[in-house]
């Protein structure tokens, strides 16, 4: 389970504010999808989330570990796919595994085992004797994702890993992220795009601009979107009114709602 | 004109701040500095220059062959110029991943060709024009010729780049077209770095030669008879000097020297135009294959697997890490470790080139080699070398990229630290092999004295290294876009190079001038540095430790 606790933090050199006062409890045996769009703050606040950066304000809680006081601890707790994939490019495939299933002391037969896996599951057998920088940007994608699990850690923590995947890949790693949730773990991916996450989460954050704007599960997403429907189209229910109104709420897809919170959140423009 | 533009814009990439801007001292003193060094460089390489030329005129005066000093300048000139296109031109080739993308847009190839000739000229023009500018000035204070001497030395100085220019890539091009090794980043990396040491030792040791022998006039003329036959061969069968020398040479008429001008240039521009013709599709081909690279395939059998998914401590995996992507870098290897073999043999080079000069100033300064000179000035040679890599204060900059992702691991701030600083040690202590043991050796020196340079070097070199390290630390150079700026564009590695050197001088001369017993000073000193150590291992593994959980790239 991860908590994130009244999260913010300003860059003091822009002086922008990216996450403002954020609040956020992902539980077990979810996909959790925090979406936004570009610029509103999931890279940062996964980067908190991860301790790279420190907040300024609030606490990170990693199965019930403060980020803050045991990092270590908590640290071992998650495996992180981060959003670049340019990591390490010296160094060849296998190197970059050792180097991180070291660093989370995984036994050699242990490790063996787990990157042979996931190296067959994600095609990538065949090059892990290759430099880094020989690899396409979907290659090192890959390689990161069986880095993240070479621990079997309890949480998996992604930012935006769809991007650069082949679509066997992508179907391979969501079908990963189900087996990984159901298995009782915590899967918390970020994405800007709303499809990904209708196809995949089982509940779902957005935030922009530092601020969460919707959280909750897709079914609550829809009753939204009916319920933005039903105000836009006036009458009661069974009324040929109301059943326009319903039906235009249909046509509105999850992603046209999504952008238009985004839109509503953003305040009037001028 | 607008790729040129792009071009130049890139290479340079120089911004002068807005007039608001020079408000803030902060920015003001930035600027200030940035303009110091930029006249810096220029006045030392044309100082070094002036006093060549003025040495050589008032050497050969007498004997009425002061024009010879104008042949020098001309075939250094060509020369410099010509070294200094080949290299340029192979390096730019290290970029052409993204000057392929300018085949998205409707250019053709000679006009993409052109483009990167026309700023490899916008270097070696103001080279040429640095060389010749000078002789001229030189000659025409000493000589006193007409405004139309200066007119050809300066039109021809411009003529002097295109030659060299045009030979590079009609040279270049067809190699890269075959060589498949070549079309590799890492090996226009190496390959050009390699030939750009060997051209500034080479340089060196020219020069080395030039100043022993500039301040002794028969030496001079001895040597510049002897080669004068070299020098005028060069100048009669390269065109471009041989037509600067017919523009410029005494005795010439007006006629003559426009018309010899005028040929140097129109020699140029159609050479340079018939390469950027003819080469154009070879060039483009070039960019479209570059850096094609075949990934390492094979499955892995069990045992394979089993070699190379091997446990190891964490500590050793994060040296390991260090070491690799240090010396896997090009930039970082030639910039870095690598100084430890090439300051020895730039000092073996001045040994060489000035032989006699230097057993000279060795046998005056023997008798002062005595005391505390004979430890301190091995250990002051190995504390020098190990610090000279810019291995410690330049390690969390060339690690901002994965700074983000070293983070988010299980791993102490403590361990990041101390495997940096381990790697940093592992080249110190090869440097303090070289630099103390063979200036022990150099010097004979007796054992005792040379352990205790040995000593003195391993505590000094360990105290400035962490010193680097700490200043890394808490100033790292987090923002940039090119590996080489983490290295040489970062000032925390020019203040532990000329913070070190002060150091060890300021040490000498407080020996030199200090009445002590002999060992005293290696006492002294040796618990300055280990009390520096202590400090800094506080500073380090302390408020280092939190520094770096708060370092955000």
């Amino acid at each position: 389970m991860i908590e994130l606790r009244n999260i913010s933090k300003t860059y003091a050199k822009s002086g922008t504010k990216a996450v403002d006062t954020l609040t956020l409890q992902i539980p077990d045996g979810i996909i959790y999808g925090f979406l936004g769009p570009n610029g509103a703050g999931k890279t940062t606040t996964i980067r908190i989330l991860t301790g790279a950066i420190a907040a300024d304000t609030g606490s990170v809680l990693i199965d019930g570990i403060d980020l803050d006081k045991n990092p270590i601890e908590a640290k071992q707790r998650f495996g992180l796919v981060p959003d670049t994939p340019d990591l390490f490019s010296r160094l060849r495939a296998y190197e970059y595994l050792n180097f991180v299933a070291d660093v989370y002391r995984v036994p050699a037969a242990a490790r063996t085992s787990v990157i042979e896996h996931l190296a067959a599951r994600f095609e990538l057998s065949d090059v892990l004797k290759s430099p880094i920088s020989s690899m396409s940007r979907g290659m090192r994608m890959k390689l990161n994702l069986i880095a993240s699990l070479v621990h079997a850690p309890h949480n998996w923590i992604l930012d935006e890993p769809i991007v650069g995947l082949d679509p066997h890949s992508a179907f391979a790693l969501k079908e990963l992220m189900r087996e990984h949730a159901a298995a009782g773990g915590t899967v918390f991916f970020s994405t800007h795009v709303m499809e990904v996450a209708e196809r995949i989460c089982d509940e779902l954050a957005i935030i922009n601009r530092g601020k969460l704007i919707f959280t909750g599960n897709l079914e609550a997403l829809r009753e939204l979107r009916e319920s933005r429907g039903a105000k836009s189209g006036t009458g009661e229910a069974g009324t040929p009114v109301a059943a326009e109104a319903s039906a235009a709420a249909d046509d509105e897809s999850l992603e046209a709602l999504f952008l238009a919170l985004v839109e509503d959140s953003e305040g009037p423009k001028l | 004109m607008a790729l040129l533009t792009l071009n130049l814009k890139s290479l340079f990439a120089i911004h002068l701040p807005e007039k608001k801007a020079l408000a803030s001292p902060k920015v003001l003193l930035k600027t200030f500095g940035w303009i110091v060094l930029a006249v810096f460089l220029v006045a030392d390489f044309g100082f070094m220059f002036a006093m060549m030329d003025i040495g050589m005129y008032n050497a050969l005066a007498p004997l009425g062959m002061q024009s010879f000093m104008l042949l020098y300048a001309t075939v250094m000139s060509s020369v410099i110029v010509f070294l200094f296109a080949f290299i340029t031109s192979l390096s730019f080739f290290s970029s052409a991943q993204y000057e392929a993308l300018f085949l998205t847009m409707p250019l053709k190839p000679s006009s993409l060709l052109t483009a990167r000739m026309a700023t490899v000229y916008a270097i070696e023009a103001p080279i040429a024009f640095l060389v010749m500018g000078i002789a001229a000035g030189v000659y025409g204070i000493k000589s006193h010729p007409g405004f139309d001497f200066y007119l050809y030395m300066l039109f021809n100085a411009l003529a002097m780049p295109l030659v060299p220019l045009a030979v590079s890539y009609a040279v270049l091009v067809p190699v890269m077209s075959v060589s498949r090794w070549l079309r590799r980043k890492n090996t226009i990396l190496y390959v050009g770095g390699f030939i750009g040491l060997a051209l500034a030792l080479g340089f060196n040791f020219y020069l080395q030669r030039m100043m022993a022998r500039i301040e002794n006039p028969v030496l001079l003329q001895n040597m510049l008879t002897q080669n004068q036959l070299n020098f005028a061969d060069i100048a009669d069968w390269w065109p471009p000097a041989w037509l600067t020398m017919q523009a410029i040479a005494q005795g010439r008429t007006a006629l003559g020297s426009i018309a010899a001008t005028l040929a140097n240039l129109a020699l140029g521009v159609a050479l340079t135009a018939a390469v950027a013709f003819l080469f154009g599709k070879s060039y483009v081909k070039i960019l479209v294959n570059f850096g094609e690279t075949s990934a390492v395939k094979g499955t892995l059998n069990q045992t394979q697997a089993g070699s190379i998914f091997r446990a190891r401590p964490v500590f050793l995996s994060l040296v390991q890490r260090e070491l690799r992507l240090m010396n896997r870098e090009p930039m970082y290897l030639l910039n870095g470790p690598f100084v430890i073999l090439l300051l020895p043999v730039i000092f073996a080079i001045t040994f060489i080139a000035q032989g006699d000069e230097m057993r000279g100033a060795v046998d005056q300064i023997r008798p002062y080699l005595t005391g505390q000179a004979e430890y301190l000035i091995p250990a002051g040679l190995g504390i020098f070398l190990a610090t000279a890599t810019s291995i410690a204060c330049t390690a969390f900059s060339r690690d901002a990229k994965s700074l983000h992702f070293l983070k988010s691991l299980p791993l102490r701030p403590r361990d990041i630290i101390a495997a940096k600083l381990v790697h940093a040690l592992i080249f110190a202590a090869l440097g303090i092999v070289l630099g103390t043991v063979g200036g022990a050796i150099m010097l004979g020196v007796s054992t005792l004295d040379a352990i205790v340079a040995l000593l003195l070097a391993i505590f000094g070199s360990v105290a400035l290294n962490m010193g680097g390290l700490a200043i890394d630390t808490f100033w790292p150079r987090l923002s940039w876009e090119n590996p080489m700026s983490a290295l040489k564009r970062n000032p925390n590695a020019v203040i532990m190079i000329l913070g070190s050197m002060g150091l060890i001088a300021g040490l000498g001369v407080l020996a030199a001038t200090l009445p002590l017993a002999k060992y005293t000073f290696a006492l002294l000193y040796g618990t300055i540095f280990v009390a520096a150590c202590f400090a800094l291992g506080f500073v380090l593994f302390r408020a280092g430790e939190k520094r770096v959980r708060q370092m955000e790239p």
